[in-house]
């Protein structure tokens, strides 16, 4: 089962940070065995998903949208997890945790904001002071975010080094990290970064995929034939697959975003058009360029706008078990669109790129077929952007 | 023995200490840039660490964050670095390092990395994102080519693991001397020293010490109980701060050497 002892899946993965971090990194994977069995922490953890997140989340059939698609769709409502977006089951089991390993400090990156929304939401939870930082390009887009976590007491500390987004962020948490090391927890936000922390935001977004196996065993009496999931980091999409990994024939599509196009230099799709490369800890699939360095990537959704891709993700293209596509800008607003229209849901422009691709390759699937796409949040935040381009 | 062994066992013999100041390539321009290392060269640097940029310097502070951005700009990498080498060794002779994130590395090819290495002979790498756990056969291959390794040490490091990273280390031992990025700092001197102490009880290589410092007295403190220093982002200032005289430049680099080396041999602090 990967990851292995040294952190990889396979041939993904591992520890590529700077010595200073690796002692924190060696002290977070022991903690993590010790909480993973600890009772007292899961009972803890799930009493907080349950009363406080609202989990579980439903699992809805939407009949209308199924309807124009012609086979059966079932949305996993991430949306309607407390802060609006899966990234609350992550943070909480984080925060929960550095609290409980004696960290007197939270800090976290973000892109579109629903991040470090949940990390502030948990560190409010928990009493501890917490810092987020996030790109300036990101801040601008995503300003209702940022009042959020103010609101919440956390302090929103403005990237603008490099291309001012998510990855820069990262960077800018990092170096804090490394200059707060005794006292800092951080809280990373996808299956990102050295190891542990892929398998740790893994295992604590797999609450996704196990809710959803109980469920569709109760609404179908069967096992979906297709996960569909938004691929940024990848860890809404991995949470939902990784508790089928063993179900052979439920088979996994992974959506990038192909922003402006993949043919254009302005797109997301790590996995789709990049190569392998060591970035931010970890090795996987990377946009750079024929020097090794990292190319800043585009999406209309500021949390997709992200030039790497989860170890765990590469692992998954290169043994097959997943496929990847990737949906530009125009058809991610068409299935925020429609899914607005038809359901009155109205999704973030992350899911969208999945709802996209169903819309746009609808033809692939059959009438007999059970999908499930993970609604990984709701799109109140992005309303602004949609405005921009749809008026 | 490699050069930078060579290099520390004459040292010691003269009771010296070393310093290794850090420029990064092609800052502020290909032309001054090779005038900068002169000036190090010829004002008392016992050998130069050469920065490749990177896009994404996680352990680097503000200074060389802006210094990568500018040599990127001008196209600068580590192909170009390595063009660039032999150039630079018919001019100087003091021992050069290549300082490079891993994934520029990676990108060309463990293997071409490594020939072009000993084609060019440069002397060292320093990767500071390549961690003890991830280099082991990237250290016996540069091993293998004379090429000296360098493994850090930081304050957080115990001390079974300094003794674990001094076995596979070669050169020297880079000290970090204070929990942060590259940049200046102040007041860390009296934990540093109690650490390099510690740093020097558990291992064998010569100790250099860097991050942070900035002043020659911070210099002279540390070089009293480490076997080198190394200087990166007070001098990358310099360029920063003269990027449009860069003559003047020049100078400021060569005058902060000169007070850098006089305070390592044991001479008092030189007035500005």
């Amino acid at each position: 089962m990967y990851p292995d002892k040294k952190g990889y899946f396979l041939n993904f993965g591992g520890k590529f940070v700077p010595e200073t971090l690796i002692v924190a990194i060696n002290e977070l994977e022991t903690s993590y065995a010790y909480f993973k069995k600890s009772k007292e922490f899961r009972n803890k953890l799930n009493y907080y998903l349950k009363e406080y997140a609202g989990r579980p989340t439903p699992l809805y059939f939407a009949e209308n949208f199924s309807k124009y698609l012609g086979f059966k769709i079932y949305l996993k409502r991430e949306d309607l997890a407390h802060t609006g977006a899966h990234k609350i089951n992550n943070t909480l089991g984080q925060v929960l945790m550095a609290k409980m390993m004696g960290k007197k400090r939270i800090i976290a990156e973000t892109g579109a904001g629903q991040h470090g929304v949940a990390t502030a939401t948990a560190a409010a939870l928990f009493k501890m002071p917490c810092c987020v930082y996030m790109g300036k390009e990101d801040m601008h887009r995503q300003s209702l975010n940022v009042f959020r976590m103010q609101l919440l007491g956390t302090e929103v500390k403005c990237v603008d080094s490099g291309s001012m987004t998510l990855k820069d962020a990262i960077n800018e948490a990092i170096r804090d990290w490394v200059s707060n090391i005794d006292t800092t927890h951080y809280v990373i936000g996808s299956i990102v970064g050295p190891y542990p922390y892929p398998m740790i935001v893994r295992d604590f977004q797999c609450i996704i995929g196990k809710e959803v196996k109980k469920q569709i065993l109760r609404h179908e009496k069967r096992l979906p034939d297709y996960l569909v999931a938004c691929v940024g980091g990848g860890s809404n999409a991995m949470g939902l697959f990784h508790p089928f990994y063993r179900d052979k024939r439920v088979k996994f599509i992974g959506v990038e975003p192909a922003g402006r196009g993949l043919n254009t230099k302005e797109h997301g799709a790590s996995l789709c058009k990049g190569t392998i490369g060591v970035f931010q800890g970890a090795k996987s699939y990377l946009l750079q360029d024929k020097n090794g360095q990292i190319q800043t990537a585009h999406s209309i959704s500021a949390g997709l706008d992200y030039p790497g891709v989860g170890p765990e993700h590469a692992y998954y293209k290169d043994i097959k078990r997943a496929q990847y596509y990737a949906v530009d800008d125009k058809t991610t607003l068409l299935g925020f669109k429609f899914l607005s229209e038809t359901e009155g849901i109205i999704p973030a422009l992350e899911p969208s790129h999945a709802i996209g691709y169903l819309i746009k390759h609808k033809k692939r699937f059959k009438k007999l077929d059970i999908v499930i796409l993970n609604l990984s949040g709701r799109g109140d935040k992005d309303i602004d952007i949609v405005k921009e381009h749809l008026v | 023995m490699n050069s930078l062994q060579k290099h520390f066992t004459l040292l010691k013999k003269q009771k010296r200490k070393l310093f290794l100041p850090f420029v990064t390539l092609w800052d502020p321009d290909k032309e001054y840039f090779l005038k900068i290392l002169k000036a190090l060269e010829n004002n008392g640097a016992d050998a130069i660490e050469i920065g490749i940029p990177f896009s994404d310097p996680m352990a680097d502070g503000p200074v060389i964050q802006k210094a990568s951005i500018r040599a990127l700009n001008k196209g600068a990498s580590l192909i170009e670095g390595f063009k660039m080498l032999e150039n630079i060794k018919k001019q100087i002779s003091v021992p050069i390092l290549f300082m490079s994130y891993y994934n520029p590395v990676f990108m060309m090819g463990e293997e071409r990395f490594f020939k072009v290495c000993e084609k060019t002979k440069l002397d060292g790498i320093i990767i500071p994102d390549l961690s003890f756990e991830e280099s082991k056969k990237f250290i016996k291959n540069s091993k293998a080519i004379d090429l000296a390794s360098i493994c850090f040490i930081s304050p957080t490091t115990p001390s079974l693991r300094m003794k674990k990273i001094n076995s596979n280390a070669s050169g020297f031992i880079y000290y970090i001397s204070i929990k942060g990025v590259t940049g200046q700092h102040q007041g860390f001197e009296k934990k540093a020293i109690e650490h390099i102490k510690l740093v020097k009880k558990n291992t064998t290589l010569p100790v250099c010490v860097g991050f942070g410092i900035s002043t020659a007295k911070q210099a002279k403190t540390l070089a009293e109980y480490a076997d080198g220093i190394i200087i990166g982002s007070a001098i990358v200032k310099i360029i920063e701060k003269n990027i449009n005289n860069k003559k003047m430049a020049v100078d400021e680099i060569a005058k902060f050497t000169r007070r850098i080396r006089s305070v390592l041999d044991g001479k008092k602090i030189p007035l500005a």
